[in-house]
């Protein structure tokens, strides 16, 4: 994978994240590193095993459409102090 | 994809499961309309917490795949589509993408063409989101998940519809399905669309048009964009293949100048969820809680009861208006039955701003008022007042009629005296009518309508009033 400035720039609009050239030179040295060290992982002969997304392998785990009492407002909002009238403030959306 | 229709049109349709609790979290999708209060860590995305599947979901959403005859996947796989939005508080939204649980089907137009349908998935639905002061003006948003992980299913159709109307024609079948099925709550969910339309003038450049809420907004918003792009096309600008927003206030769509692609959201599989099997002891008792499906009453009652196709496609298009009708049709010509419930009641709900569910009569009222037709009791006209006050407080017709002295006056010699009275008051008419003037029939009709409160039988009246003006001439 080529790891250009236009990549680190795409990752970073992506993750609404405004990145000065420094940091672009940084993440760029850093991802090519990172890569690497996975790579390792391409040597790896892997033909005839199965693909795992799951680290257990449980099955069919479903649950009663029954309501169990939630959170008070003031327990939900209590894990922030960006709140108003009940609300979460959020950051804006359109620029 | 080989287009020729002037106008193509694809919907993806988002429609809310009536379950009890959401998704994947055991809290309440509705009931307390405070802000954040039904909410949980689950669906707050707080680290650590797990979802588990609401298996009522799974089941509705398995039936309208069987019902739309739409192929089902074995096994239930979810996905992270990964996006930094607030509306969604773990950065990801679980739903489904590589494979959905159902593939193809069909919905049915009035006009007997089929739409294909691409798929049916599960996903669930993000936070609502307000602004203080206007979408663009607003320093920040304020955030409600109450909504956040109420479960949904997104039809998604191939692009086969060639006019709003058409759309809207979709949409109707769409939720008459839902409705017979019993898995979405008409008077409380909200559909919600996304559309992509081109047109052939533009040699078919895609624009989609995102966020359109509710079942009215559709077809507005897909009128809107079609005459914007047959505006420009006329200035000799060209269409760009695009992204737009609807904004229900202004009635017009915006350009959203996103750039996301689905590769952007960085799908992966859902790692807390566990596997799922649609077994096929699930299928078979979900496809014994299919009813009749309002396509297949329809045809039913062509051919059965011999109602007109409209007539037809009226009655079953609702199921609660079609379970009156088939008590009504046990008692009454169903011919009449369905003229009347589909002309009156129907009338009647509209002026009323009423929908079917919310009649308060039953059948038996019905059935009482239509028999009086039936047996010419009644005149039409009484009896079409009748319905309008059955429908602010149920009464019984037949004693109504009766403490109210309305029955039809059918008597020939009764009828005959009330035609002579009214030559005698109104001899211009009656010269009018000799020189050749039909209006001064309804006219003369209408007086003696007037003086029996409109319970003259219309038919006679009319043969009786022919009859003595003859003699008149003489
Ligand atoms: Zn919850």
């Amino acid at each position: 994978m080529k790891i250009d400035t236009e990549l680190i720039q795409k990752i970073a609009t992506l993750a609404h994240l405004e990145l000065t050239e420094e940091e672009v030179k940084t993440f760029k040295k850093d991802f090519k590193e990172i890569l690497n060290t996975f790579s390792i992982l391409d040597r790896i002969d892997v033909k005839g095993t199965k693909s795992s997304f799951r680290p257990l392998e449980q099955k069919n785990i479903l649950r009663e459409d029954k309501i169990k009492p939630s959170l008070t407002q003031k327990e939900t909002l209590s894990f922030t102090k960006d709140h108003k009238d009940g609300f979460f403030i959020g950051p804006k959306t359109i620029e | 994809m080989k287009f020729t229709t002037d106008i193509v049109i694809g919907l993806e349709i988002h429609a809310e499961l009536d379950t009890q609790t959401k998704l994947f979290c055991s809290c309440a999708t509705k009931g307390n309309q405070q802000p954040n209060t039904r909410c949980c860590p689950i669906c707050l995305g707080h680290p650590g917490t797990r979802p588990v599947l609401n298996k009522k979901a799974l089941d509705y959403a398995t039936k309208l795949c069987l019902a739309l005859g739409s192929k089902l996947t074995k096994e239930i796989v979810f996905s992270r589509k990964n996006y930094f939005y607030p509306d969604m508080s773990k950065n990801y939204q679980i739903t489904q993408f590589e494979e959905p649980i159902g593939t193809g089907g069909t919905i049915t137009l009035k006009t007997g063409r089929k739409i294909q349908l691409t798929r049916i998935h599960i996903e669930e639905d993000p936070a609502a989101l307000a602004y203080t002061h206007g979408m663009k003006n607003s320093d920040s948003v304020l955030v409600d998940y109450n909504r956040a992980g109420n479960p949904l299913v997104e039809i998604v159709t191939e692009p086969q519809l060639t006019s709003p109307a058409e759309a809207r024609d979709f949409l109707n079948r769409l939720i008459s399905v839902l409705g017979y099925l019993n898995i979405f709550d008409i008077t409380r969910g909200i559909i919600k669309a996304d559309a992509n339309i081109s047109l052939k003038e533009s040699n078919y450049s895609r624009v989609e048009i995102k966020n359109i809420s509710g079942f009215k907004e559709i077809e507005k918003a897909l009128t809107y964009e079609i005459t914007r792009q047959k505006t420009q096309l006329r200035r000799g600008l060209k269409i760009t293949r695009e992204t737009r927003g609807w904004n229900p206030t202004s009635k017009t769509t915006l350009s959203l100048r996103t750039k996301e692609t689905e590769a952007d959201y960085g799908y992966i599989l859902e790692p807390d969820l566990s596997l799922i099997t649609l077994t096929d002891e699930l299928i078979h008792l979900m496809k014994k809680e299919i009813p009749e499906l309002a396509q297949q009453k329809s045809e039913r009652y062509q051919r059965e009861h011999k109602l007109s196709k409209e007539d037809a496609d009226v009655m079953s298009m609702e199921l609660e208006l079609a379970q009156l009708f088939e008590k009504v049709a046990t008692k009454i010509d169903p011919k009449l039955a369905a003229r009347w419930l589909r002309r009156e009641l129907l009338r009647v709900l509209n002026y009323n701003k009423k929908t079917t569910k919310e009649i308060q009569f039953n059948e038996k009222e019905i059935i009482e008022l239509l028999s009086l037709v039936q047996t010419n009791t009644i005149s039409e006209t009484t009896a079409q007042k009748l319905m309008e006050q059955l429908m602010e407080k149920p009464f019984s017709p037949k004693e109504h009629i009766k403490k109210h002295n309305l029955e039809q006056v059918t008597n020939e010699k009764e009828i005959e005296t009330l035609c002579k009275e009214t030559i005698k008051e109104h001899p211009q008419a009656v010269k009018d009518y000799h020189a050749g003037e039909q209006k001064s029939l309804h006219y003369l009709l209408g007086q003696i309508m007037k003086k029996t409160r409109g319970k003259a039988e219309p038919t006679k009246t009319t043969k009786i009033l022919k009859k003595e003006l003859k003699k008149k001439e003489l």
